[in-house]
Order: structure tokens, then C-alpha cells, then sequence
């Protein structure tokens, strides 16, 4: 039985309890956050207790620790977690900067434990299967993409940390990295981004929005159009889609969560939400990564999503954000 | 009657264009030239119009010209209608340089005559709704357009640089640039564009992507590619993404659609929609008539054809390009 931390209890710690709570030989032992009721909400979902972040991370049971805090606490957290040798799923973004990122590999490495990443797009199953049919040949040798992620806003977070383009690093890090890291799976290593996002734009329209677009030239010449969004009226019915098209040589595939669902809800609730469209499966994305990586913990293999792969779609988000601020074309070896 | 005489059937639009002036009681068609006689025979045949071999003698018997020729000629045709106090209607892109581009404005002014550019997704019911629901508000203030108007790749003169201009870039930028000038009214300010042969082994750009700044500081994005595969079920489209501060609007222009599954023809998509070209043709007789602008002038052609010829000076310098007004 793998013993479990969660650290962070917001939407994400929620998720991550969710899915370990549908695993087989893992157990929550404990969880913690900023905020008494939210982890009292997780410890329910796991049947764990309510501890702290200290408890966790010097607790000899604990094996991995869950890192679900705003993306600007991740270094320190991962960097404590890997002292105290705890195994680390971190949430997405790796982190708020490349320095930071950087800094959480090397501790890992130098003390001996796996970090695996939370760039959960991977396992959704409609995008795995576009993955697959394309290594099949089914549309030929890719050449285009076009991703959309987006929705409201997300105001959730804990003191409103999404909004803080030095905390969260806007829809580009934050949400877009999803995009940026499938991308890197299917067309390979990027060359250039050019972008243009709200939250850059000189006559931002106050808080709580952002929205952003990318074109992404690849170093194998393909081209990939990106959108993220928390900009959708809050009162929206749809609260958050995502959508994408690849062009081959041969053919091509398109995905939208907005027209390809197999249930769709609409309720009197005022209560979120009151309208949802989805296609339920047996396999929780999220508990299928953190499936992998316990296998992988357990038998010393390489993570699924690791640190230097997320690097690598951090590093695409860094350029994206630094592309918004200068309306100017920015090559990933700029990112250093 | 309102005579219109086609010049130039190279652009298969032309067709659609015959069909609607047939159609409008107020209308009809004098008949048909081309310098390629094999085309002009064709057109005159399938609709059962007169061919003149003599392009002149055309735009004698016509009060006004419809020009579908290859890109490059419609100066050339434009102009020799004008000059002989002729309206035109004219395919886009308006020409395929900003000197011809501005030569046939100049032309038209001279001679006094009504000068309309064919961007007849402008007059798509839904387009003209999204016009409205910008104006009254409703939106708030519109920060970012995300646009697409695919199509198949189209092969003949198309993909021959000195007959069309260029390939995609060319042929798929200016309808989308047009509606968003129109919708927003403003100007685009900032080209960035990356393109390139990735589909096709053609002479020309089967696939673009542009990004775009505007005048009231919002941005938007244009995927102008020839990408739709031969088994796609249509020939394309023309859709946007507008977010405002107050709300968001989707419009996919000609997905008025009925998904037919055929064994006999196969799998395609049925159209149901109103006839964006009735409605061009017919704002073709009308500004004549009325003596005004026509809806989608030749300065919008200009405006447009500049956009797209700045995605390739982009395209080449990898560099924003900024266009002035």
C-alpha cells in the first residue's frame, strides 16, 4: 500500500483526491492547505486526516506527496518535498519561472526521487486516441493543429492568484501549457511563437480575464494555431471547452467538446453547474497518470510526464508570455 | 433591366454570380468573355449566355461589369470597363499589387462610376446579426477575434504566382480582413504571419496562419489554409471567434447544414442557407441605382489586398509589418 500526501486542497487537491480515492492499493494518509475547510473537504474525500504541510513531509509512511498550490509555491514545496525524500506529482505548470523549474530537477535528481508532472491532456481519452490514430498514419505526416482551451474565468483560486500574471503567468502558462505540452508530442520541438494575449494588451479591461492567442512554427516547419480563454461571461452555460483540429498530408481529425459529448445535463440549479455536457468514462484522466507514476515509483522507471519534459512546455509558455509583451516573434532558444 | 456583362470566368464564383443576376427580375446577364475561348464556350453553354469574343464589344452592350478573371487581370478589365463608364463588380482579391489596387480606385473616381469589391460573406444574414449585436452593445468592447476561412487546395491558375498572386495567403485573406474592418470598424494596424508549402507539392503557400493587431487596440488571428482534405464533406469555411468584455459570439457562416449520407452520392453536406451572392448582386444594382457606395467598396478591396500582401512581407523578414492610415 502506497502512502499519499496532498498538499493544497483547492480545485486541484479536490481532483487529485478524487482520483486517488478510485485507486487500487494507494491510500491518502494526509492532507493540508491554507484553508481549514477545504481540506477538511479533502480529508473526507480520502478518509484521511486533516494535517500540515510540516506532518506530511516528515512523515516515514508518506512515499509521494501531491503538489496542487498556485504555481508560484511549487519550487519551494517540491524542493522541501525532495529533501525529505518523498517522490513528487506536482501539479501543472512545473513552475512559475524557468529558474525555479531548473532548480526542482536538480533536487530531485541529487536526492533520489522521481517528479512527475501533471500535464493530464495526455491521458484524456480523445486526445490519446487522436495521438494514436495519427502515429497510425491515419491522416499522414501532421502539418497543422489548431487547439482551443477556455472558458470563464477561473476565480476559485486561493486569493484570486489566477489573476496575478507574476503568480500564475495568465491563460498562456496556466492553461495553454495543456496545448503547448500535447503539441510537443505530436510535431515535435518549437522553433518560434507569436502571440497576443488580453491580459498584455495596454488597455486591459480590468481584472478577472484574460485571453490569448498563439502561432507556434515548429522546428519541423509545421504550424500550430493555440487560443486559451478565461474570458467567457461568467453566467455562460458552457463553463469551460476544449476543441482541436490536426491536418496531415493525408487527411484530417477534429475534436470538440462543445459537439462530440455522449451526456449533456441542464438543471433549475443556480448552483455550478447547472448545465454540463460530457462524455463520463471509466478511465479518470487524472487517476490514470497518477496510476502510471505510482508504477513507475514502484518499479524505478521514468516518470510518464517528467520534470525536463515539462521544462520544455514551460518553456514554450515563457515564450508565448514574452512574445504578448513585445508583439514580436520570439525563438525558443531565447528562453535560457 | 439592369444588362451585366462577365468578364473574365476564370473564378468559378463567377458562376454563382451568373446564376443570381438570371435570377433577379431587375437583372440580366449580356453575355460572357474570356481570353481563353474554351472557357467563355463553356460558361456560354451551361447557362445559355451569349460569348463575345471581343471584350469591348461586351462592355458596349452592358450598364454594368462583373470581373472573374484570373487575379492578375482584373486591372486590366476594370479599368477598360470604367473607362467606358461601366460599374464593376469585382472578384477578390481586388488585383494583386497595391499600385493596381490603387490605379483602379483612382479609374473609378474618374470616371464616376460605381466600383464593387465581390466580399459577399459581408452579407451573410449571420454576419450582418453579429454587425448588430456589436452595435447595440451587447458584447461590451470586443478584445480578441480568432478566424478561420478554410478551404480545399484549388489547383489551375490558383496556384500559378503570376496568374493569382499568391497561394493561400492570397486567396484566404481578404473576405475574413473585410468582415472584421466592418464588424469592428477598424483598421488593421500590425501584420505578423507565418506560412508555408506544407501540404501540397505546389508552386505556392498551402497554409497560413496570420496575427493581427487593430486600430482599437483588440487583436485577432486568420487561418487561411488550404486545409481541407478531399474527404472533407464541404468546401470549406469562414468562421470567427469574437470575445468581448460582456460575452462571446461564434458565427460559422455556412454551417446552414444538412449532413446527407448518400450511397449514391456519398457523404456530404447540404447548405440551406440564404445566397450570400443574391445579396451582393443585388447591393450591385442597387448603389448604382441609388447612386451611392456600395457596401464592400474598392477601398475595402485595398484595405484587404494590403493585409494579405503584408502576411508575406512578414512571412519573409519574420518581422511584424505595420501598415499606416
Amino acid at each position: 500500500m502506497t502512502k499519499v500526501g496532498i498538499i493544497g486542497c483547492g480545485m486541484m487537491g479536490k481532483v487529485h483526491s478524487i482520483a486517488y480515492s478510485g485507486l487500487q492499493d494507494v491510500n491518502v494518509k494526509a492532507v493540508a492547505s491554507l484553508s481549514r475547510e477545504r481540506t477538511m473537504e479533502c480529508a473526507r474525500l480520502t478518509s484521511s486526516k486533516a494535517s500540515t504541510v510540516e506532518e506530511i513531509l516528515t512523515d516515514d509512511e508518506i512515499e509521494i506527496v501531491s503538489i496542487c498550490t498556485p504555481t508560484d509555491t511549487h519550487r519551494d514545496l517540491v524542493v522541501e518535498a525532495a529533501r525529505n525524500r518523498k517522490h513528487i506529482f506536482c501539479e501543472k505548470p512545473i513552475s512559475r519561472t524557468l529558474k525555479d523549474a531548473l532548480e526542482m530537477v536538480e533536487v530531485c535528481k541529487q536526492n533520489g526521487v522521481l517528479l512527475g508532472v501533471d500535464h493530464v491532456v495526455r491521458f484524456f481519452d480523445s486526445y490519446s486516441r487522436a495521438k494514436s490514430l495519427m502515429e497510425d498514419g491515419a491522416i499522414g505526416t501532421v502539418v497543422m493543429a489548431r487547439m482551443y482551451r477556455g472558458g470563464v474565468f477561473p476565480k476559485h483560486g486561493w486569493n484570486n492568484w489566477f489573476d496575478e500574471l507574476a503568480r500564475s503567468g495568465g491563460v498562456l502558462l496556466d492553461l495553454s501549457i495543456h496545448d503547448f505540452d500535447f503539441l510537443r508530442t505530436v510535431l515535435g520541438e518549437v522553433e518560434s511563437i507569436t502571440t497576443r494575449s488580453v491580459k498584455n494588451t495596454p488597455s486591459h479591461p480590468g481584472r478577472n480575464r484574460d485571453h490569448a492567442i498563439a502561432v507556434v512554427k515548429f522546428t519541423n516547419g509545421s504550424l500550430a494555431h493555440v487560443e486559451g480563454s478565461w474570458a467567457e461571461p461568467e453566467n455562460a452555460p458552457s463553463k469551460f471547452t476544449t476543441s482541436f483540429e490536426f491536418v496531415g498530408r493525408d487527411g484530417m481529425l477534429t475534436y470538440d467538446s462543445d459537439e462530440d459529448f455522449t451526456i449533456r445535463v441542464q438543471t433549475a440549479s443556480k448552483d455550478f453547474p447547472s448545465f454540463s455536457k460530457s462524455t463520463p468514462a471509466a478511465n479518470d484522466p487524472y487517476g490514470l497518470h497518477i496510476q502510471k507514476f505510482i508504477k513507475a515509483v514502484r518499479e524505478e522507471r521514468k516518470v510518464p510526464v517528467d520534470g525536463n519534459e515539462a521544462i520544455e512546455a514551460l518553456k514554450i509558455s515563457l515564450a508565448a508570455n514574452r512574445s504578448a509583451e513585445s508583439g514580436r516573434p520570439v525563438k525558443l532558444l531565447e528562453v535560457v | 433591366m439592369f444588362r451585366i456583362g462577365v468578364l473574365g470566368i476564370a473564378h468559378t464564383h463567377g458562376y454563382s454570380y451568373i446564376r443570381q443576376i438570371k435570377s433577379l427580375s431587375e437583372t440580366s446577364v449580356t453575355g460572357v468573355f474570356d481570353h481563353d475561348s474554351s472557357k467563355s464556350a463553356k460558361t456560354s453553354t451551361l447557362f445559355g449566355i451569349e460569348r463575345f469574343d471581343d471584350p469591348l464589344e461586351l462592355i458596349e452592350n452592358s450598364d454594368g461589369i462583373v470581373v472573374t478573371s484570373e487575379n492578375s487581370f482584373h486591372r486590366q478589365y476594370a479599368e477598360l470597363a470604367m473607362n467606358n463608364g461601366k460599374h464593376v463588380l469585382c472578384e477578390k482579391p481586388i488585383a494583386t499589387t497595391e499600385e493596381d489596387a490603387r490605379s483602379m480606385l483612382q479609374t473609378a473616381r474618374e470616371n464616376n462610376v460605381v466600383f464593387q469589391m465581390a466580399f459577399p460573406v459581408r452579407y451573410a444574414p449571420a454576419i450582418q446579426q453579429a454587425k448588430k449585436e456589436i452595435e447595440t452593445g451587447t458584447l461590451g468592447r470586443i478584445l480578441s477575434v480568432s478566424a478561420t476561412n478554410h478551404g480545399r487546395m484549388p489547383g489551375g491558375w490558383f496556384i500559378d504566382q503570376k496568374l493569382s498572386g499568391g497561394g493561400a495567403v492570397m486567396d484566404h485573406t481578404v473576405h475574413v480582413v473585410d468582415i472584421i474592418r466592418w464588424l469592428l470598424d477598424a483598421e488593421i494596424e500590425k501584420v505578423s504571419a507565418e506560412y508555408g508549402r506544407l501540404i501540397y507539392d505546389i508552386p505556392v503557400e498551402d497554409c497560413g496562419l496570420l496575427l493581427l493587431g487593430l486600430s482599437n487596440d483588440s487583436f485577432m488571428s486568420l487561418d487561411c489554409s488550404w486545409s481541407r482534405p478531399e474527404a472533407y464533406p464541404y468546401w470549406g469555411d469562414v468562421t470567427l471567434n469574437l470575445v468581448g468584455t460582456e460575452g462571446s459570439l461564434k458565427i460559422s457562416a455556412f454551417d446552414a447544414k444538412l449532413r446527407v449520407f448518400s450511397n449514391k452520392r456519398g457523404v456530404f453536406w447540404e447548405n440551406f442557407g440564404d445566397s450570400f451572392d443574391r445579396a451582393l448582386v443585388k447591393e450591385f444594382v442597387d448603389s448604382v441605382v441609388e447612386k451611392r457606395d456600395p457596401l464592400t467598396s474598392g477601398e475595402d478591396g485595398l484595405e484587404a489586398l494590403r493585409v494579405a500582401l503584408a502576411a508575406y512581407k512578414s512571412g519573409r523578414t519574420h518581422e511584424p509589418i505595420q501598415l499606416n492610415h
